[in-house]
């Protein structure tokens, strides 16, 4: 599939001024490129930090029909949808959009229900590795050495993949995607629109406020994390997993610019040991190598 | 045999059953739930209905309580109409999305099949549904398998009234109830579409005209949500007596009654105050007591939220004297009914001699003989 640039262009505005977004936010790139590619959607927003930026009641930014809902209800919630449009007959496209905590830590019994009933809904993971809504807390996406609220000597655990334990649900599309590529992202959301069932876009979205980075270079953070190794783009498809065009050169890790040129620009990591930063690479490398068994 | 269209039936099931056939006359468009001992055969019998297309309805088999109830919150706001059903463990996992439910006014209707609280017990109390008195719900306890029926057909159409617009729990006895047959009249499916009509949704996710539903409020918001949800309950004190009539003419039995009346008020020395079975039982209990000369009368609310307090102290009024009996214990005060009675002689300057007792908790077996004797020492003491 190859979305033209003009179609991306002329796309739906989803999301409103005056929203309580920060600046540099990673979330409203992603947002309103993958949403603004759906036909008719509802979305379904946990506790995150999309449920805070559409403002105050009665103002809303989000130009589209939003269920917010707790914080482990999401698929739950979107199955319901899902269902409940079915039977009334009407052409509704139901969104899961929740942060990293939803999606890696609290929701993961909803999600996996949902996804192993195939649920027809497009689940979006938006991930900036912590729980930023509720000031910077770790959560099992933060990667290891990053400092949170909660982690204030650096994280000494890896980083969970969500995506591998998605993948032994055997849904029918998987994807990773990041706001410094939004074409392909796009793409991709274009693209699980066309399947039915339960599918997954996993979406890098760099956080100036908690990574402690400047929020100017938001999009750059999101290509450096895919040059870095730090963040691959590929798509699972019946099982079987490809990367994508931008990351298949880094397959190879001497194609891959050094993780550290990341790390520099975000404060979470500046007290990071070089043998920290070793083991971190070699959770980047596992990771990869995990993922290859699947192509 | 070939069953007619527009008489009833006479059937012997449990109230189990009783919640499934309720279920299936009132034509819920979604329905999702989790298994819990002892609602369990609420679900596989709507389950075995779906499978053969006895109901046209979206069934969702989920992983949780928790997420049974947040697949109706969603499906009742893309406009269809919901049920679920639980017990016990299950209520209280379902928790956080009950209160949800309750505070944003989802109109579903959930049976709550009563079972006691851990370390594990399968047997009936009233402490799960108890625990969620203050959620925002409608409470019904019905007292019989029939009751069951004919409150849960009745609780679709109280939940979606536009005036009320809240979810409603019916709640009945674990095993008491749910796994004891007994003859069940079952209205024809003519008459029951003739009194509750299609869903009508209030409000609905609709790319076409774009809300946002749960949206961060400030305490204003909240404050006028929270005045317009005691609005609702002071509605629903008025239309639920009204729709319960309305079923009565229409399908019969039900009488439109808050609190039930059993035996001769004019006279009695004791009324009896209980929920669900326990009333039930009292109701025999009064007769044992009469063949020892003793007057006693039973009022069974069937109603606990909106509380019924209105007929309650009419009632109260015309007797010297109460036990009231819980099966349930708010811990640190004592049985929710009693504490919440005793607040309404207080606010109504009534006088009269007040009794309570706590009950069965557990599943202890509370019988009309126990009841009786209950009665007969407390006119002792004196």
């Amino acid at each position: 599939m190859n979305v033209k640039i003009p179609e991306m262009m002329n796309r739906p505005e989803v999301l409103l001024r005056g929203n309580f977004a920060c600046a540099g936010c990673g979330l409203s790139i992603a947002y309103k490129t993958a949403i603004s590619a759906l036909n008719r959607p509802i979305v379904v927003i946990p506790a995150c930090c999309a449920s805070v930026i559409q403002s105050l009641h009665p103002n809303v930014t989000y130009n589209v029909p939003t269920l917010n809902i707790a914080f482990a209800a999401h698929a739950s919630a979107a199955s319901g949808i899902a269902r409940a449009k079915k039977m009334r007959g009407e052409d509704t496209t139901t969104v899961v959009w929740s942060g990293d905590g939803g999606t890696y830590d609290i929701g993961l019994a909803t999600w996996s229900g949902a996804a192993e009933r195939n649920e027809n809904i497009i689940h979006f993971c938006y991930d900036n590795g912590f729980y930023s809504n509720t000031g910077a807390q770790r959560s099992s996406a933060t990667p290891r050495g990053a400092v949170t609220t909660t982690t204030p000597g650096g994280k000494r655990e890896k980083r969970k993949s969500v995506v591998r334990i998605m993948a032994a649900h055997d849904i029918p599309y998987i994807a990773t995607a990041s706001i410094g590529y939004p074409r392909d992202l796009y793409t991709k959301v274009k693209k699980a629109s066309l399947i039915e069932g339960y599918r997954f876009i996993l979406i890098d979205a760099p956080c100036p406020t908690g990574w402690n980075s400047d929020p100017a270079i938001t999009p750059e953070l999101g290509e450096l994390s895919v040059k870095t190794g730090f963040f691959p783009l590929y798509e699972i498809e019946e099982g079987k997993l490809t990367f994508s065009k931008r990351s298949i050169r880094y397959k190879d890790p001497a194609n891959r610019l050094p993780v550290e040129n990341y790390l520099e620009k975000q404060g979470r990591f500046k007290s990071m040991t070089s043998d920290q930063i070793k083991l971190l690479t070699d959770d980047l490398q596992h990771e990869w190598d995990m993922l290859s068994r699947l192509e | 045999m070939v069953q007619s269209l527009e008489k009833p039936q006479i059937k012997l099931m449990t109230g189990a059953e009783a919640v499934a056939t309720a279920a299936k006359l009132s034509r819920p468009q979604v329905i999702a739930a989790y298994p819990i001992t002892p609602q369990t055969k609420i679900v596989e019998t709507l389950s075995g209905m779906v499978t053969r297309g006895e109901i046209d309805t979206e069934y969702i088999n989920v992983e949780s309580e928790h997420s049974a109830m947040g697949a109706v919150i969603g499906a009742s706001l893309a406009g269809t109409r919901t049920f679920t059903a639980t017990s016990s463990h299950g209520l209280l996992y379902m928790g956080e999305l009950v209160w949800w439910a309750g505070m944003t006014r989802i109109p579903v209707v959930m049976p709550v099949v009563n079972r006691s609280l851990n370390p594990w017990n399968i047997w009936p109390d009233h402490q799960d549904a108890m625990a969620f008195r203050d959620a925002g719900w409608i409470q019904f306890y019905a007292k019989n398998n029939q009751e069951v029926l004919d409150l849960t057909i009745c609780a679709f159409k109280i939940a979606e009234h536009h005036k009320i617009w809240m979810p409603v729990m019916v709640c009945l006895d674990g095993f008491i109830l749910s796994h004891t047959s007994a003859q069940v009249e079952i209205p024809p499916q003519t008459k029951v579409d003739d009194f509750l009509p299609p869903f009508k949704p209030l409000a609905m996710l609709d790319p076409d005209d774009p809300f946002a539903h749960g949206s961060l409020t400030d305490s204003k918001g909240i404050w006028e949500q929270r005045m317009s949800l005691i609005d609702g309950f002071n509605n629903a004190c008025i239309l639920i007596p009204q729709i319960l009539t309305e079923y009565t003419e229409k399908i019969g039995r039900l009488g439109n009654y808050m609190i039930e009346v059993t035996g001769d008020i004019k006279g009695a020395e004791c009324a009896i105050i209980a929920l669900g079975t326990m009333g039930e039982e009292a109701e025999q209990a009064i007769e044992l007591l009469s063949e020892k000369n003793i007057k006693a009368v039973v009022f069974r609310p069937r109603v606990f939220r909106p509380f019924p307090k209105k007929e309650l102290i009419s009632l109260i009024r015309q007797v010297p004297r109460l036990l009231v009996i819980d099966r349930a214990v708010s811990f640190g005060n004592a049985g929710q009914l009693a504490i919440e009675i005793q607040a309404e002689l207080y606010a109504h300057e009534v006088s009269v001699e007040f009794h309570q007792i706590i009950k069965g908790l557990g599943g202890m077996d509370v019988n009309y003989a126990d009841i009786a004797a209950e009665v007969e020492k407390i006119l002792k003491e004196e």
